[in-house]
């Protein structure tokens, strides 16, 4: 069930997901610059107290999530945002919550520089792994790329196989295209429009606790494992997706700059229930580095 | 001395004067009387023959000469007759003064040059003229065959351009036998298997085989309940794979292949709902090209080449104009497209090496606009091109007998040809429709003013929309549409600002079988029963999401509802009896025994328009009525709901059933869009060389 390519490097792209990834010509997915990337993931030599990796709040085992509801840096620090789940992350255009980062070469040096999480200067980072901020850089984006999740039961569902979803799934599935209007926003293989929105998430005390992309905007997240990357949302405020469909339901938190999408949807317990149960199909196989050679 | 010889020179200008003033009644003369021929008689080669002399005699004066020669082309036209087009080029050509002709004729010349004066040898050379051409097809290889769709039928079909002969490859029976069809469809590259979209209930992608002369055995290749529409684009030169556009249940368009062995779909790049025009096989195989929008909402297009497997993609970088890709040359070292980058539409050529455009683009072809149909092993590009005068007209209609108390006008001059779907404001004065800015453009609403004739245009933020109908207080239209994502349902428009908000959404695809009631406070919509041929009308309350169920019944399709909430108006098809019938439905909206207003026996299920159009004051029902099975003629019919003779419209033939006709709140006047609309295949042969010729 596994739809394949292989990429020059080595790359499997799984059922569910496009065939081409956008990559930058002037970085190459190489299986020499995933190798580099994936050790360099884990190398807690990039952050000023020996403590931190990007690993460490981007754990294989949830999905490149952390499990908390805002992620803990050096010396114990604890960062402002919840650290979003990696996967698939190649098909992306905007990065972090804020979507202050148009490209993977960018997004991947900010956390070594935050003095939330890993508090280096990227002088300071080059010379303790002794390569260049560039190359760093670069072998980052590049083992980034290949962390994909797919092959979902939704996958095998919308490939032909009608018996991957349980009926209360398929309820749900139809609920997330259409009384739910979910796929406004997350939309596509990777059930994100990788667009900034206001879903009043951020609105409290009739001011924004965080302003995100601007006005409490938020780059909307990719639902694929989110059955394994709770808590949600970008300050990790609701628990469960229980949570977030009711959050939703309701119509998101009113306030001057809420999304025309966000509108109160009325759902019922059993549709709350089916769009939940449909959430967790998202869950497939997540592959990460140079799958030809595992 | 001075007197004597002001008053001279004034006698000779007074003098000169009423001999240009004479000849100026005579040629007014000449001119209305070979219109009088043109319309009143119907003689066409007379009228012919009349403005030919026109020409001839006032060959000096511009304006008649370029009005003359329009209504000669326009009998040319009537007559199907190509020659048309050399005198619509030649306007466009030779009389860009003459504002009004020009504008008409360059509506009408939507078919590139026939002329070769332009690119060396290359040439255009008709090659399928008549009411059963079709343009979703492809051509084979060698430039012989055109799959099409025989819609006498829905059957795929095959076209021999060589011998002017007709094969239909299925035979699935007649429109009462079975609702499905054919629709896209492409030749392989050898010649030898067709793979097309088939509907049944949904999409789904097969092959035949064009052996022999008899009905083969198709395969299906591919069926997906979460895949609403697969459509073949072109064949891998190895024969292994089929590039196709695929729409999702959720709403978004992938671009990928299907393998021959196993069926399996293989996506290449998930894209918007609008997707691509076209998806082309390099000659290698190695890459494939197509074209996407720059953004949710323009109508600009790059290109874009990624190599079979994904691996890698360029664009063309191309920010300006509508792009879209025909082929690529047999050498596959350029790829060739339409655009509009110029100014107006031609064709363009664009280097590629390696996959990767290289350099500026080229214009190999001007004035070239149509839907491409392939590009042969020896260069030649086909097109199916749309040959249209339709606008929008205005006439006096007395309704009690079906005449017409003059000939009917264009009142608008803007966008000729591109106007469509008019209706009047609820105080008569203002006249809103929809229009094209070009042929190939998204809709946009304008609002004439018919006291000033000022007209202004509307920007409306959607993808689309159709049929806008105004709100009884006159402040905003109503119409069915989608969003920039995709969504089909009932959109209200602010009629001075254009700002726009959703209705009601629908289900993917199912907005254009929807209603509403004069005032947007209900929608009403067909809900169909899974796997049967039964439908309900529902009704729902916009402020309270309640739902009822109006009417269940079998074949419903589209609900018209009366403007005063009583009844809804629909059309649909019996197939019961000798030859299947077409029937205008009255439903009660509040309940009751719906009746039948007309009944037409023709084995044809859109006999009669799948929508309908309501008097202002809900007494009687006006529905198009096909003449042939095939074709665009059609009769409009005055259907009184209470009883009576029902009447014929005297607006012509060629009145446009989709815009459907809107009569003024005096119950004097009508608005309707007519002329007439044909599709051709024409093949632009030796383009390559010609251009290699130049260089």
């Amino acid at each position: 069930m596994i739809a394949l390519l292989l990429l020059a490097a080595g790359l499997v792209i799984p059922l569910g997901l496009d065939l081409y990834m956008p990559i930058p010509e002037a970085n190459p997915l190489t299986a020499h610059s995933i190798e580099l990337g994936r050790r360099l993931f884990s190398d807690r030599r990039l952050s000023r107290d020996g403590s931190t990796a990007c690993v460490t709040c981007h754990e294989p085992a949830r999905a490149f999530a952390d499990g908390r509801a805002r992620s803990v840096g050096v010396f114990g620090r604890v960062g402002r945002r919840h650290a979003p789940a990696l996967v698939n992350r190649g098909y992306g255009r905007a990065f972090f919550w804020d979507a202050r980062a148009s490209s993977l070469e960018e997004q991947v040096l900010e956390p070594i520089e935050d003095p939330n999480e890993m508090d280096l200067t990227l002088g300071e980072a080059s010379s303790r792994v002794g390569l260049d901020s560039t190359t760093i850089s670069r072998a980052l984006a590049s083992y980034v790329r290949s962390i994909l999740s797919g092959d979902s039961p939704y996958d095998q569902f919308v490939s032909g196989d009608r018996a991957a979803l349980s009926d209360e799934q398929q309820m749900g599935l139809q609920i997330l295209r259409g009384k739910g209007n979910c796929t406004s926003c997350h939309v596509g293989p990777t059930f994100t429009d990788e667009g900034s929105h206001n879903t009043g998430i951020a609105w409290r005390d009739g001011q924004f606790s965080d302003a995100g992309a601007g006005k409490g905007a938020f780059k909307t997240p990719t639902l694929r494992e989110v059955g394994r990357t709770a808590p949600y949302m970008h300050d990790g405020s609701l628990a469960t997706i229980e949570a977030v469909v009711d959050f939703y339901s309701d119509g998101g938190r009113t306030n001057p700059h809420l999304d025309r999408e966000i509108r109160p949807l009325g759902l019922s317990n059993d549709e709350k229930r089916a769009l939940g149960a449909f959430l967790t199909s998202l869950s497939g196989t997540v592959r990460e580095g140079l799958h030809d050679s595992r | 001395m001075r007197r004597t010889g002001m008053a001279f020179v004034a006698a000779v200008v007074l003098l000169a004067g009423g001999v240009v003033a004479q000849q100026k009644r005579q040629q007014d003369i000449d001119l209305q009387a070979a219109i009088r021929t043109e319309t009143v008689d119907g003689d066409l080669n007379g009228a012919i023959k009349q403005y030919g002399a026109i020409i001839s005699k006032y060959r000096a004066d511009r304006a008649v000469t370029a009005t003359a020669l329009l209504h000669l082309a326009e009998c040319y036209q009537k007559l199907g007759d190509a020659q048309s087009q050399s005198f619509y080029e030649r306007i466009v050509t030779d009389y860009a003064d003459q504002k009004e002709a020009f504008a008409l004729a360059r509506s009408r010349l939507v078919r590139p040059n026939v002329s070769a004066r332009v690119s060396g040898t290359a040439r255009y050379r008709q090659v399928w003229t008549g009411p059963e051409v079709d343009v979703e097809g492809g051509v084979s290889p060698d430039g012989r065959y055109l799959s099409f769709v025989d819609w006498a039928t829905g059957d795929l079909a095959l076209r021999d351009l060589a011998a002017g002969t007709n094969r239909r490859l299925t035979n699935k029976g007649t429109w009462e036998h079975s609702g499905e069809y054919a629709e896209w469809s492409a030749i392989s590259r050898d010649g030898k298997q067709v793979a097309y979209s088939w509907f049944k209930n949904r999409y789904q992608l097969r092959v035949i085989g064009l052996q022999g002369s008899g009905v083969s055995q198709p395969r299906t290749l591919f069926d997906n309940e979460d895949v609403e529409e697969i459509a073949p684009h072109d064949w891998s030169p190895d024969g292994r794979r089929i590039a196709v556009q695929v729409k999702r249940q959720d709403r978004t368009t992938q671009i990928g292949w299907v393998a021959i062995e196993d069926g399996a779909l293989h996506v290449v790049r998930s894209v918007d709902w609008r997707g691509t025009t076209r998806i082309a096989y390099s000659p290698d195989g190695n890459y494939l090209a197509f074209d996407l929008p720059l953004s949710e909402t323009g109508e600009q297009r790059d290109l874009f080449v990624v190599t079979s497997d994904g691996r890698s993609q360029s664009a063309a970088g191309m920010n300006a104009g509508q792009n879209r890709v025909i082929g690529w040359s047999p050498d596959g070292t350029r790829l060739l497209f339409i655009s509009d980058r110029g100014g107006s539409a031609g064709i363009w050529s664009l280097n590629v090496t390696d996959g990767k455009p290289q350099g500026s683009p080229v214009l190999i072809r001007p004035d070239s606009d149509g839907r491409p149909l392939g590009v042969t092993a020896s260069g030649a590009v086909y097109l199916g091109v749309t040959l249209s005068d339709r606008d929008i007209h205005i006439a006096p209609v007395d309704f009690k007998t079906g005449k017409l108390a003059a000939e009917p006008s264009r009142p608008l001059q803007r966008f000729v040809g591109l106007n469509r779907q008019p209706d009047w404001s609820p105080d008569g004065k203002s006249l809103a429709y929809v229009y094209r800015a070009t042929r190939r453009g998204g809709s946009n609403l304008a609002i004439r003013s018919m006291e000033s004739g000022t007209v202004r245009e509307l920007r409306v933020e959607l993808a689309y929309f159709a049929l806008p109908r105004w709100t009884p207080d006159g402040r905003s239209l109503i119409a069915k549409g989608g969003d920039t994502k995709g969504r089909d349902g009932v959109y209200r428009i602010d009629a001075q600002t254009g700002d726009v908000a959703p209705i009601w959404v629908s289900e993917p695809g199912r907005g254009f079988f929807s209603g509403w009631s004069s005032d947007g406070s209900k929608v009403y919509y067909r809900k169909s029963t899974p796997g049967t041929d039964t439908a309900s009308f529902v009704e729902r309350d916009v402020a309270s999401g309640d739902e009822r169920e109006v009417v269940r019944r079998a074949k419903l399709r589209v609900p018209s509802p009366s403007p005063d909430g009583r009844y809804i108006a629909t059309t649909f098809y019996d197939k019961s009896g000798a030859s299947g019938s077409a029937v205008l439905l009255l439903v009660p909206i509040s309940g009751g025994e719906p009746r039948e207003l007309l009944r037409v026996s023709q084995p044809n299920p859109n006999a009669l328009n799948v929508s309908v159009a309501w008097t202002p004051d809900s007494q009687a029902v006006i529905v198009n009525k096909a003449l042939t099975d095939v074709g665009d003629q059609t009769e409009v019919w005055l259907i009184p709901v209470a009883g009576g003779q029902a009447r014929r419209l005297a607006l012509g033939s060629h009145v446009d059933g989709y815009s459907l006709v809107s009569v003024h709140p005096d119950g004097r006047q009508i608005a309707f869009v007519a002329g007439e609309r044909r599709l051709e295949v024409w093949a632009l042969e030796n383009l390559l060389a010609a251009q290699s010729a130049t260089k």
